[in-house]
């Protein structure tokens, strides 16, 4: 009957434990953009493809700068994973943002000239803030 | 008398703690990746082209207008790290979803790279991107209507 009822107190405690630390986890991910793919920018030659050719595969860009009589667009798409977690009165959250950008460069007659492409939106991390991340 | 008074102190403190009101709050945002380490060495004012630095650092954060026919191109990165005790009362409930650029670059940090009009490096600063980028953008004006 006693091993009964302790058996009973350990479970109790151990849903209690449950129930105040389960609901406070999570994780959640926010995307901006679609994603650029290597393939479509690796299409693009300096000095030959045009403003609407790139238009027409990549889409319309994020921003457009003037330089001048010259013109540089972004492309870009930004991931940002979010995790944390609280217990009682003790909270932790870290927010991971990495990003696949690319710029294009072009001339007054909008043909392409330079191209900068950098490709990290895979490397967000669900982490905790003490944790080190590669290359941030 | 005086142990009633700490007694409701403590209660109220309490109340507080297992209300939430009161949290140990660490946070950790990291927004992008530095440059590939030594990127700049080697980079040399009056020589290295748009291309070479491109080449070397990838694709940049911003871009903005420098000296007319000049681009300026920056890059940048930002690790803010918080611990605080917070006290919380929620007033209104706000959710902001989406990544905004012109609030990040406040935070960020890195090398901004001048280009004369024939994209050929003519300088560069490191620093808060913001700072950089107001110090050294020219700002249009508004077209006549």
């Amino acid at each position: 009957m006693g091993r009964m009822t302790r058996t009973h107190s350990s479970l109790l405690a151990l849903v209690v434990a449950s129930a105040l630390l389960a609901p406070s986890c999570f994780i959640s991910r926010t995307t901006v953009n679609e994603p650029i793919r290597r393939e479509e920018v690796d299409r693009l030659v300096p000095g030959q493809t045009t403003a609407r050719e790139v238009v027409a595969q990549l889409g319309a860009p994020a921003e457009v700068v003037q330089l001048g009589n010259r013109t540089a667009y972004r492309y870009d798409f930004i991931v940002t994973k979010r995790a944390g977690f609280s217990i009682i009165i003790l909270s932790f959250l870290n927010d991971d943002t990495c990003a696949d950008r690319v710029w294009l460069f072009f001339d007054a007659a909008d043909v392409l000239t330079h191209a900068g492409a950098t490709l990290q939106a895979a490397d967000a991390r669900y982490e905790m803030p003490w944790q080190d991340l590669p290359g941030k | 008398m005086r142990s009633t008074a700490i007694l409701a102190a403590l209660r109220v403190a309490g109340l507080c703690f297992l209300s939430g009101c009161v949290s140990f709050v660490w946070t950790r945002d990291r927004s992008f990746q530095k440059p590939p380490e030594g990127a700049l060495d080697g980079l040399e004012i009056g020589k290295s082209t748009m291309s070479d630095c491109l080449e070397r650092l990838g694709a940049p954060l911003y871009v903005w207008e420098y000296k007319g026919d000049g681009a300026a191109l920056a890059w940048g990165s930002s690790d803010e790290d918080s611990k605080r005790v917070a006290i919380t009362v929620p007033l209104q409930t706000r959710w902001q979803p989406s990544f905004s650029y012109a609030d990040a670059d406040a935070r960020l940090r890195g090398p901004v790279l001048f280009f004369d009009k024939t994209f050929v490096l003519e300088g560069f600063q490191t620093g808060c991107l913001r700072d950089v980028r107001l110090q050294t953008m020219r700002t249009r004006p508004a077209p006549v209507p």
